[in-house]
């Protein structure tokens, strides 16, 4: 049996239903359970069949005459016949339900516990009900409050398995990126090696015959002797154009390592720390950032065409902006599924906004799944190849820069997306992080100032 | 049929020009190089003429590496198929081994010794393979009989590898009536059934439980080159393939329990391959590139030793 329950249970002894009102009265004046606003009335078999209050006995008794009049008949004939009656079989919750339900203002009575068998088993103080609902309030505030914080902490997580996501698709395309010039430079520095070797071996030789020719003793089968391993060298290396070749291969190499440090310097600038939360960014560098870093996705699927109006430096983390701008594209090289594949990436500012507009002639976005892109978890990749995460860490870091993204679509021309930020310090202006400020803007809004990249153009 | 005077042909296949220069400059003493950024073209290539061995880089605008080499296999059978890559799925590993048949799976950056070995064993068994089906097409038109004729022996035996009884019967349904199917439900078993008879394909599961067959696969294929191995198995494991198909030559990758139809194929193309590895061994000790034997310049210190002396510069 549950003990709260027990805590409120005060075993006051019942009336029976045959007691006069006088002698009621008297059992009132005697006290001894000062706490109880009433007295609960049984029959014979010892069960609940009503409740006689304080305050209805005194209201009987200020009528002058009363006691006289009535004084010598049993109080069933006054008591309330219907109080709150709850069992101690019962759940705290279906308790307090029960009697907070049935309450009626002033509280004048007490509610009646009966026992498993319907038995009367005492009192209960409706106060007491209400200090447990208050109670019970408190802890699921805090339950709330518990809650709230973890689902910001999952929050942050997700964020963060996001960005581990995208970092793997990266480090997968990086390594292809880097591998591929380590790869030649690794080989042409190995034939240089090779390549030096014979050099040295036919230097030797030339010397050998230099020495012989100079030499006044050397026999003639002795020069001949050095000339055919001169010509034997010559056989298998023609040092010429080998030499030739050989600076070909520096110059390979030399590419190569410049466009292995130019990787390894974006991904520096990609993942750096930002210096403070947000920094006086040149968001045309992060474009440019973002693009060498997502080079792998986009280089074998589209062009890219960048049209940059200059923009005003704006405070953002460069580094969630990377991210963002990285999921922008990475989506839009993954929906092109031809080979006239076009990526067109555009800055303006628009009033107090600066926007990237990145704008793809790949698939679209059916007009039903738009309202759903930018929720967790959404995608229409198959599974392992997007976690449907991108665009909603995107949203969720585009507003809390106080800015905004948005998009045009038209199914089988092509998508837009739209991020815009404030000039100025977001703190003064933050949007509005509501339900509807979720729902993009419908694509005439982007699609009128100028339409999107038809796919054949 | 490859002229063994000339060199045998190499290809390479990338869209990253300084890795086809690279790679060129290191085979060009030992074949004749072609390269190319663009997959159809490098299937055209091989029908145009008999390319021994082909290096396809995976990631490239037109054409994925394992189409191209899927292409080139359909193309031109004998040609010898690796793939070069800087990075790549397990898809892409896979493909390899089964449509694009490919003989070496190698990683950027590489170690030039190692492809040179590798080309140059690629080579080798293009040239054998060249040889084979010239020696079909000489032997009239029903090849196949005429080489039964040839080696009357020609029933090798399918030794299957693996205590899984569903496994038996899909090698049961592939085993054609001829070839006997040899069941050994550990490697001891196994051992003993390559000790004792004549087994051309081995069907085998990577793993028995805890234990490995990943090393046993490799060390057969060295006692045994002539075995032919099919791993039926459902692992996917990148690294563990690539080891397999290099270090094991897996012929092919069976996903199980996979497609009946493909696995009887798969057995058949394994018989067929076990058979030109069994009727050529003599090709297997030549090596594909031969020294040319230029006479050296001759008579040359008098002519050089009066070009000196017009000039004053040595004795009388
Ligand atoms: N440029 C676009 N063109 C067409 N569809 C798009 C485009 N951008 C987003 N989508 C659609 O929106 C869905 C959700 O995108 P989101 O970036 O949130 O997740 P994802 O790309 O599927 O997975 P992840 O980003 O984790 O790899 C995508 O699956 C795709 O259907
Ligand atoms: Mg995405």
């Amino acid at each position: 049996m549950s003990s709260p329950l027990r805590a409120l249970l005060d075993p006051v002894p019942p009336l029976t239903a045959d007691m006069s009102l006088t002698a009621v009265t008297e059992r009132f004046q005697a006290g001894g359970f000062e706490r109880m606003l009433s007295l609960a009335i049984v029959d014979e078999d010892h069960r609940p069949i009503g409740l006689m209050s304080r305050h209805a006995l005194m209201e009987l008794l200020l009528n002058k005459y009363s006691r006289d009049l009535y004084g010598k008949r049993p109080i069933h004939n006054f008591m309330n016949p219907l109080p709150i009656i709850v069992s101690l079989a019962e759940s705290t919750t279906k308790v307090i339900s029960a009697v907070t339900s049935q309450i009626r203002t002033p509280i004048i009575e007490d509610f009646v516990f009966v026992e498993v068998d319907g038995r009367y088993a005492g009192l209960g103080y409706v106060a007491d009900v209400l200090k447990l609902v208050e109670q019970r309030l408190g802890q699921r505030n805090q339950a709330l409050a518990h809650a709230n914080q973890e689902i910001k902490a999952s929050q942050a997580h997700l964020v963060q398995s996001e960005k581990m996501a995208a970092l793997g698709q990266m480090v997968a395309g990086v390594a292809h990126e880097i591998n591929t010039p380590l790869g030649y430079v690794g080989n042409n520095v190995q034939m240089a090696e090779e390549m030096l070797g014979q050099i040295h071996t036919l230097v030797e030789a030339y010397d050998g015959l230099f020495e012989g020719l100079l030499s006044e003793t050397a026999e003639p089968h002795d020069i001949e002797g050095r000339i055919q391993t001169i010509a034997a060298i010559r056989q298998d290396f023609d040092a010429v154009s080998d030499l030739a070749d050989l600076t070909e291969l520096f110059n390979d190499a030399r590419f190569g390592l410049k466009q292995i440090s130019d990787i390894v310097l974006s991904l520096k600038n990609f993942s750096r720390v930002d210096r403070a939360a947000t920094d006086q960014v040149d968001l045309i560098e992060n474009i440019e950032t973002a693009l060498t870093v997502g080079y792998h996705h986009l280089k074998n699927k589209v062009t890219i065409e960048k049209r940059f109006e200059p923009i005003p430096r704006v405070p953002c983390s460069p580094s969630q902006i990377n991210q963002v701008l990285l999921n922008v594209m990475t989506n839009a090289a993954q929906a092109i599924d031809h080979d006239q594949g076009k990526l067109l990436i555009r800055t303006y500012t628009r009033g107090e906004f600066a926007c990237i507009s990145i704008e793809d002639n790949g698939s679209g976005i059916p007009a039903a799944h738009v309202a759903h892109i930018f929720e967790p978890f959404y995608t229409t990749k198959k599974v392992g190849e997007g976690t449907g995460l991108g665009l909603s860490i995107s949203y969720r870091i585009i507003k809390d820069h106080g800015g905004d993204i948005r998009l045009a679509t038209k199914e089988g021309v092509g998508t837009r997306f739209e991020i815009s930020l404030p000039i100025t310090s977001p703190t003064t202006q933050s949007t509005p992080d509501t339900p509807t400020a979720r729902m993009p803007s419908p694509p005439e809004e982007l699609l009128t100032d100028e339409p999107v990249l038809a796919r054949s153009a | 049929m490859i002229d063994h005077n000339l060199k045998p042909t190499l290809l390479l296949v990338d869209d990253e020009t300084r890795i086809t220069r690279s790679l060129k400059m290191l085979f060009r003493n030992e074949f004749n190089v072609l390269t190319t950024d663009d997959g159809h073209e490098a299937i055209r290539l091989v029908q145009a003429q008999p390319v021994a061995v082909v290096i396809s880089d995976q990631r490239m605008p037109m054409m994925p590496g394992v189409e191209v080499l899927r292409g080139i296999r359909e193309a031109s059978p004998h040609t010898m198929r690796l793939l070069l890559t800087g990075y790549a799925d397990l898809a892409a590993v896979i493909g390899s081994v089964n449509e694009g048949e490919i003989f070496r799976f190698l990683q950027k950056p590489w170690d030039t010794e190692q492809i040179r070995a590798d080309v140059r064993a690629a080579a080798h068994v293009a040239e054998l393979n060249f040889t084979a089906a010239a020696r079909r097409a000489q032997s009239g038109q029903n090849p196949v009989m005429a080489e039964v004729a040839e080696v009357p022996e020609a029933c090798p035996g399918i030794l299957l590898l693996d205590r899984d009884p569903a496994a038996y019967e899909l090698v049961k349904r592939a085993t054609p009536p001829n070839n006997p199917l040899h069941w050994a439900r550990n490697l001891d078993e196994a051992l003993e059934l390559l000790s004792t008879q004549n087994i051309g394909v081995l069907v085998t599961d990577v793993q028995d439980g805890q234990a490995s067959h990943v090393g046993a696969i490799k060390a057969l294929k060295q006692s045994h080159p002539q075995l032919v191995t099919i791993v039926l198995t459902q692992l996917r494991d990148y690294e563990l393939l690539v080891e397999l198909i290099n270090q094991g030559q897996v012929f092919r990758f069976h996903p199980k329990p996979g497609h009946v139809g493909t696995f009887v194929k798969n057995v058949q193309s394994a018989l067929d391959y076990h058979h030109v590895l069994q009727t050529q061994p003599e090709l297997q000790k030549r090596h594909s590139v031969a020294q040319s034997v230029k006479p050296l310049l001759t008579g040359l210190s008098d002519r050089v030793m009066g070009y000196f002396r017009r000039f004053g510069v040595s004795g009388n």
